[in-house]
């Protein structure tokens, strides 16, 4: 696992959205990671999609250095960043990624951040059969990836929903085998 | 093939299938035997010298018991199934047998030393895959493939990416990790209570028959949740709580930490290049004593060393509540400051309950990947421990200790200021 500083400006950006929650976060850093950028998470496929249990425990490690706060709303959480998380990058400068890391990261959040929670879970869902897939080694299409999305999540998404996501993941890198 | 036995002391007769017997004699299971669980634990209390190897057949035994109660109270699940049924269990099994192959010596307590951005875990995985574990697990399959068809095979592979949640091959399969990887788990039933009779405490003890026969399963129209009804909330209450006050009384306790520290200085000083092999074959040569003999040849020339064998601790100057809020954080964040100033930040050691997150009882909401849904009696939408139970909602608060030490010769220097401030404070 990275340094978990790096969350920080992450969250940041990512409060200035609606829902800044904790699935929210889970998903954009899975696509932030699968656009290359590693922060040191491991994912495994979950009820939600995509979840890193790692991730979950360094934003309550965050939480509970006073960097950030998740405040129950509803059935959900919001979260945010503190005045402390300026002292911890501070004293962090060393672990912190550099500008054009940050500068890649701002991108994907603003190309995915707008989308809801369910949004993003039907595309780092297809996102993540598509690597299973391409991990098998075996030859796969489009089709393949519709039946996989379909086996593991029923009804919950529609055709047409994981059809846009996988156009909408055509650039989406190669997974690391 | 007759099926043989171990004796626990946690749970008595632990049965064992013959190829799960030639798992646990070969080599790379056996290591388990010089790791114990609970790192330096047993410089605290003296009876925390427990190993992996217990524990792992600890948990592949609840594991069983846990699958076969939701099996029992579910009766849909599966379509009583009798393959997938078998093929679920043994799959079980078998994550549960090998789940801590990995560890490194010492357990948690110098994992700070492993090779860059590796974990336990790929470790673990190396050595499914790569030794002759891998053969034995194959046979397992091959003894499926024979007696129920080659769809219930199983292979190394499969064992590793169903616990590490790869494999989208099949929806049960997400249900399956929730026995291992879960707000309640088999790797936690075992371990509180393996601890806690080791360590010579009741904090982590609960009630294990209960809670096992409260197990089920909640289905809405996409998935399959492991559960518990309603009526065994008082024993998953006591479940947490047994975690809550382990990790305030022994995982986190004060020498324990420092121990741990230490070890990690001292490898990170003394290991080739700061770091355990990342070569499977070379890693498995490393185990509690081995490294031991290292601490114990440099005791002369290692101050980490020479404080892990003489047992030389330094003294806790300040510590925080438990359950620090904002304010309190603050207050330590000025203590540490100024201790920094007065006694010199080399001759301070601090410590914070944030790198052991994953010991503590968080709190989770309904939609969070793991919780456990509970069932209830009026209602159709399942609810939560922390929703339901007024005992662990104030539980899963966040926990919050910080610690800072001071050397010997500052002792007497930082008690009298921390006493001071503490008492400006108050005023």
């Amino acid at each position: 696992m990275g340094s978990v500083v790096n969350l920080l400006p992450i969250i940041e950006k990512i409060s200035q959205y609606k829902h800044p929650g904790k699935k929210k976060l889970q998903k954009i850093v899975y696509l932030i990671q699968r656009q290359g950028i590693d922060l040191g998470f491991k994912y495994g496929i979950h009820y939600y999609g995509p979840y890193s249990s790692e991730l979950d425990y360094a934003t309550h490690s965050l939480a509970m250095q006073g960097a950030i706060e998740i405040i129950p709303d509803g059935m959900t959480q919001r979260i945010h960043m503190t005045q402390f998380a300026e002292t911890l990058m501070a004293e962090s400068q060393d672990q912190l990624l550099n500008d054009q890391q940050i500068e890649a990261i701002n991108r994907i959040i603003e190309k995915f951040a707008n989308l809801s929670a369910f949004e993003l879970e039907v595309l780092t869902t297809t996102d993540f059969v598509t690597a299973d897939l391409y991990r098998s080694g075996e030859k796969y299409d489009d089709s393949a990836v519709l039946a996989g999305v379909k086996n593991i999540k029923g009804d919950k998404f529609s055709v047409e929903q994981i059809r846009s996501a996988i156009a909408e993941l055509k650039d989406m890198p190669d997974p690391k085998v | 093939m007759a099926h043989s036995h171990f004796r626990d002391p946690i749970h008595g007769f632990i049965q064992i299938r013959p190829w799960e017997e030639r798992i646990i004699d070969s080599k790379p299971f056996q290591r388990l035997r010089g790791i114990k669980q609970l790192s330096l634990t047993y410089l605290v209390y003296h009876g925390a010298e427990h190993t992996r190897f217990g524990h792992s057949l600890g948990v592949m035994h609840l594991v069983t018991r846990a699958f076969r109660a939701v099996i029992s109270n579910k009766e849909t699940l599966f379509q009583k199934e009798k393959a997938k049924i078998a093929w679920y269990e043994q799959i079980l099994r078998l994550i549960a047998l090998t789940h801590d192959l990995g560890h490194a010596p010492f357990s948690h307590g110098s994992e700070l030393v492993f090779p860059d951005g590796l974990e336990h875990e790929d470790f673990t995985d190396k050595i499914i895959l790569d030794t002759e574990i891998a053969d034995f697990i194959h046979e397992i399959g091959r003894e499926f493939v024979k007696e129920y068809g080659k769809v219930y095979d199983i292979t190394p592979e499969l064992i590793c990416s169903i616990y590490h949640g790869r494999n989208t091959g099949n929806p049960d399969f997400i249900f399956l990790k929730k026995f291992m990887d879960s707000e309640l788990d088999c790797d936690k039933m075992d371990y509180l209570l393996r601890d806690s009779v080791y360590c010579g405490v009741n904090y982590g003890k609960y009630d294990l028959e209960r809670l096992l026969s409260s197990l089920t399963a909640y289905q809405n129209e996409n998935n399959t949740f492991l559960a518990i009804e309603k009526g065994g909330i008082h024993a998953f209450e006591e479940f947490v709580l047994a975690r809550y006050f382990m990790f305030v009384q022994v995982y986190f306790h004060k020498t324990r930490r420092f121990l741990d520290k230490m070890l990690v200085n001292f490898l990170a000083t003394n290991l080739p290049e700061g770091k355990y092999p990342n070569n499977v074959e070379e890693y498995l040569h490393w185990n509690d004593a081995r490294v031991w003999n290292m601490v114990e040849s440099k005791e002369s020339s290692s101050k980490p060393a020479a404080r892990l064998i003489g047992r030389r601790i330094m003294k806790c100057v300040y510590e925080s509540p438990v359950h620090s809020d904002m304010t309190q954080i603050q207050m330590y964040n000025l203590i540490k400051n100024d201790l920094k100033k007065l006694c010199g930040e080399e001759n301070l050691l601090l410590d914070s309950a944030d790198k052991m997150t994953h010991k503590i009882p968080l709190k989770y909401e309904i939609d969070s990947e793991q919780a456990i849904p509970i069932i209830l009696n009026f209602s159709e939408k399942p609810s939560t421990i922390s929703a339901e139970s007024g005992i662990i909602k104030k539980m899963t608060e966040p926990i919050n200790i910080l610690r800072i030490y001071a050397h010997e010769d500052q002792v007497e220097k930082a008690t009298s200021y921390v006493k001071q401030r503490m008492k400006e404070m108050n005023e």
